[in-house]
């Protein structure tokens, strides 16, 4: 716990953190103090955190790990665990960015919009942070070059935002004359951006703005249940990653 | 004191270290030397438990012992290496000291103090330069006591009143139930440290032998040039033994 503080201490005055949270509050803010229809200031919010929020998630996690490689070494010469030195980085990571999505994001939700909605804009942001830090923790643990892994997070982000969706989509078109519900329902599961657009939309209960997923979503479950299966497909896609990268950081040569 | 019973490490196809068969004596000071890529850094973090060797054992006093508990014998100066940037030299001092569970009262801080670590406690790392981190990485190395001294390139980015301090401290540390592993690249840096030689090539120590007995056979009394002698000698005979 104490090595977790300590990190933790210099990750949260990282500079790219630091402006991350001040980003954050001031597009939130921004988008509050000019979007009169609440719904609407919801859902440009939420388009924003899903690009941004994975996006620095990736990058950050994986290039301080990367940074730390040396002070890693360090402390594995001394008679602790490997695995406590795997959790004191990733869990100050985790940490840190949650915290920065906190006061960015949440400070504003608190102020302008404190309704089961807004919660539940941040709660899902958090989360999706946390799939994104656990991929680039697996990325920077996986990968040697710095180089390389940086483009590799690049790239699985690309993915996930735009190239999934667009494959989903081309998907569906070309088998549009089977049913659609089943298969619609696991890509959507399959793709974390995309859950947790689903989460939200469904508590909003705003079916013109959900697409042909949502629908599809709201129709295969209540609103209730379709978001705790939301949630839980998160948690899974970030405890997916952390474990693979735990037990490569574990036998991993430094 | 230390053995390395055929130690070998492969990175995917590339061979870092052969087999290597070798014992490290209490009361030796060694000099690790070496091209870049032959192995002397992979062995020194085999040894350290940072990289799992492919096959073979570390044992201390004919004993394989468990990682940490070599680990605590061991002090390791590494080469000047990025620290998290906005922690502070008192935090990871304290840091240091909590994960082994000591107070700094019960430390060797000798080094510590003529660093006058003091001094820079409050400074971020980040604001360091190269040289006070190495100064930094000294300190910590001596801190607890150990039984084993692994310093990597110990004195390069040191200014050379501080690289003074160093050796001395160095000197001071040998005793007859204590190790010192070097490695550096400035073989003059070495004089009057060590009183034996490993050179690696290739994954393979090439000839490990003493201070004296290089000289001798080399017939040249300074350790550069009688290195450079002793390598070409070897290197003279490994071929005709591969010839017969």
């Amino acid at each position: 716990m104490l090595m977790l503080r300590h990190i933790l201490i210099d990750v949260i005055k990282n500079r790219m953190v630091v402006m991350y949270a001040a980003f954050l509050m001031l597009l939130t803010t921004s988008v509050f103090m000019f979007t009169e229809h609440e719904a609407k200031a919801m859902v440009s919010l939420q388009n924003i955190t899903l690009l941004v929020a994975p996006l620095m998630a990736l990058v950050f996690s994986s290039s301080y790990l990367y940074n730390s490689r040396d002070f890693m070494a360090l402390l594995l010469t001394q008679p602790i665990g490997r695995q406590r030195v795997f959790w004191a980085f990733v869990g100050a990571v985790a940490v840190a960015l949650s915290m920065a999505i906190l006061v960015g994001l949440g400070i504003p939700v608190l102020v302008f919009n404190f309704s089961p909605t807004g919660l539940l804009l941040l709660l899902l942001t958090v989360l999706l942070n946390l799939v994104f830090a656990a991929l680039g923790a697996w990325v920077s643990v996986s990968i040697a070059d710095k180089a390389r892994g940086l483009g590799a997070v690049l790239i699985i982000w690309f993915f996930l935002t735009l190239v999934y969706d667009g494959l989903a989509l081309l998907l569906l078109y070309m088998f549009q004359e089977y049913p659609l519900m089943t298969p619609i329902v696991v890509l959507t599961s399959l793709n974390p951006i995309d859950l947790s657009r689903v989460g939200l939309l469904l508590q909003m209960d705003i079916s013109a703005l959900m697409g042909f997923t949502g629908a599809v979503y709201k129709k295969y479950f209540n609103s209730g249940l379709g978001m705790a299966l939301a949630l839980i497909l998160l948690m899974v896609w970030a405890a997916i990653p952390v474990t693979l990268a735990r037990r490569k950081f574990l036998v991993k040569d430094f | 004191m230390l053995q390395i019973e055929r130690i070998s490490k492969n990175f995917g196809r590339f061979q870092a270290l052969h087999p290597i068969d070798t014992c490290f004596l209490a009361g030796d000071s060694v000099a690790l030397l070496g091209p870049n890529g032959s192995g002397k850094t992979t062995l020194i973090k085999t040894i350290l438990g940072l990289v799992s060797p492919s096959h073979g054992h570390i044992a201390y006093q004919g004993m394989r012992i468990p990682a940490n508990a070599l680990k605590e014998l061991v002090g390791y100066m590494p080469q000047i290496g990025q620290y998290p940037e906005n922690m502070k030299v008192s935090a990871l001092f304290k840091l240091m000291l909590s994960l082994r569970g000591k107070s700094i009262n019960d430390c060797d801080t000798k080094l510590y103090h003529a660093f006058d670590m003091d001094a820079i406690g409050h400074k971020t790392l980040g604001t360091l330069s190269g040289g006070t981190r190495q100064k930094v990485g000294a300190a910590l190395a001596f801190l607890f006591h150990p039984r084993i001294l692994i310093l990597d390139e110990p004195t390069a980015g040191l200014d050379p009143h501080s690289s003074a301090i160093l050796k001395e401290h160095i000197a001071s540390f040998q005793s007859n139930d204590r190790l010192v592993i070097i490695t550096s690249h400035v073989i003059s840096e070495l004089n009057g440290l060590v009183n034996k030689v490993m050179y690696m090539m290739e994954g393979r120590i090439h000839f490990y032998m003493g201070v004296q007995e290089l000289v001798e056979s080399t017939g040249q009394a300074q350790l550069e040039k009688a290195l450079v002698a002793a390598i070409g000698q070897n290197t003279i005979k490994e071929r005709k033994h591969v010839d017969a």
